[in-house]
């Protein structure tokens, strides 16, 4: 369970990722250096990469062929949401993520501890945004100021201080970009019981739906 | 369709509520291009829609229906070629669907205090005052066709637009006599008013008239939304 990485870069202390050739080929998408302090340069940045990567069909089926429970972070799930982390470089502060919703998810309001980066590959995802608006005549304390609907194809950033609630279609997948340190490295222990069953059906899920995903929209 | 509209009416205090509706409406509408070719070819001929219509730098605004007595008005938005960054808020909220085109759009917070003491009469970038606030993005996404969403008028975002991008755009009642807009460049401020509280010389500048109307009509064909 050691960090693997290339020669030319190190990987990932405590995560290891679904194949090396696969994230050589997954952070290929990624050439620049994002700037997690401001959502707008990191969809600048990352976001056409996030949105390639999400189009390749090929590269998205070997991710998910590739992935065991050990690529499960709990820490970031919750709710019928399972986080995968994929590929990620620490000199390049970037990690890789499949987030899937086997049977749908509502998460209520919330604000993640890294920012986020994500474009949604199947499914849909509607999401409010709640905060302060700052305009004139904004109401004094936190109130909705957004509801979004996020279709496939989408690219979206936030930072950490953007709360949100989110409620995911059954069969939903999303990938999504954050700063290498985001969750936490699996357990050494390994995860409870019903973690293993719930993570397990959940991948045996993505798979089916990466095929059904296939099957609509082939790999060239 | 027009009967629907005729029917309707919307309560923005309910934002979740008011976003089924246009979000159900909004749909409806995309997909039905007679009803919208017809909705166009109304407002063509009603002289107080007509004169409604206005020209903007970055937009033009096609006003479709207008029931905001019962809380809702129906327009078309076209981009122009000119994208700026100017982040601002709106004196109403609004549901939006993208029918072309395409935009990035950022949501900020505020740094620092909106002076309030600014005139209302400071209504063009060119009269713009230099602001010590500043905003910071919170919130970015791209927006593409289908894409829809509902915003509350306090909102600060800006929109930065690919050429002709369409959107079929209801809004609310005003909530407030004005609203801000910014430029990120310059860091000024200056406001917007609803069309009772402009200059005559603004308003002279941006009514659109039935010529100009016919353009952007035209337009619409060309880019098969009507």
């Amino acid at each position: 369970m050691g960090s693997v990485g290339t020669s030319q870069s190190p990987g990932i202390p405590g995560r290891r990722p679904v194949d090396a050739s696969v994230e050589d080929r997954v952070l290929g998408f990624f050439d620049e250096l994002v700037d997690w302090s401001d959502p707008e340069q990191a969809l600048d940045t990352a976001g056409t990469g996030l949105a390639r990567l999400s189009a390749d069909r090929h590269a998205l089926r070997r991710l998910v062929e590739g992935l065991s429970m050990e690529h499960l972070d709990p820490s970031l799930g919750g709710s019928g949401a399972y986080w995968f982390w994929i590929a990620g470089r620490a000199d390049r502060n970037l990690s890789i993520w499949l987030r899937f919703c086997p049977t749908g998810a509502v998460v209520p309001a919330h604000t993640h501890a890294s920012p986020v980066l994500a474009v949604v590959v199947t499914g849909s995802l509607k999401q409010t945004l709640i905060g302060h608006g700052g305009g004139v005549q904004s109401p004094e304390g936190e109130s909705t100021l957004f509801v979004r609907h996020e279709l496939p194809g989408q690219v979206f950033a936030l930072n950490a201080r953007q709360r949100h609630e989110t409620s995911s279609t059954a069969g939903s997948l999303l990938l999504v970009a954050t700063p290498a340190d985001a969750g936490a490295a699996p357990p050494s222990e390994g995860f409870d019981d019903e973690t293993t069953q719930k993570g397990e059906r959940a991948l045996s899920r993505l798979a089916r739906a990466l095929k059904a995903l296939e099957a609509e929209d082939p790999a060239p | 369709m027009l009967d629907v509209l005729d029917r309707l009416e919307i309560d923005w205090s309910d934002l979740g509520r008011a976003t089924a509706i246009t979000d159900e409406l909004l749909r409806e509408l995309a997909a039905d291009k007679d009803s919208l070719r017809a909705l166009v070819e109304r407002a063509r001929e009603d002289e107080d829609l007509l004169g409604q219509c206005e020209c903007h730098r970055l937009l033009d605004k096609l006003v479709l229906y207008d029931g905001l007595d019962r809380g809702f008005r129906v327009r078309l938005h076209i981009s122009t070629s000119d994208h700026l960054d100017r982040p601002h808020d709106h004196r109403f909220s609004f549901s939006s669907r993208i029918l072309a085109g395409a935009y990035k759009q950022v949501r900020h917070r505020v740094i620092g205090e909106i002076p309030e003491e600014i005139e209302s009469g400071v209504q063009e970038d060119y009269q713009a005052v230099p602001i010590d606030a500043r905003v910071e993005p919170e919130f970015a996404t791209t927006e593409q066709v289908g894409s829809f969403y509902t915003i509350h008028h306090s909102v600060i975002h800006t929109t930065i637009m690919a050429d002709d991008t369409v959107s079929l755009f209801i809004r609310g009642p005003a909530e407030k006599e004005r609203s801000l807009i910014t430029d990120r460049d310059t860091g000024k401020l200056w406001w917007r008013v609803g069309s009772g509280n402009e200059s005559p010389e603004r308003r002279a500048k941006k009514v659109m008239d039935s010529s100009q109307f016919d353009v952007r009509r035209q337009k619409l064909a060309g880019l098969g939304i009507i």
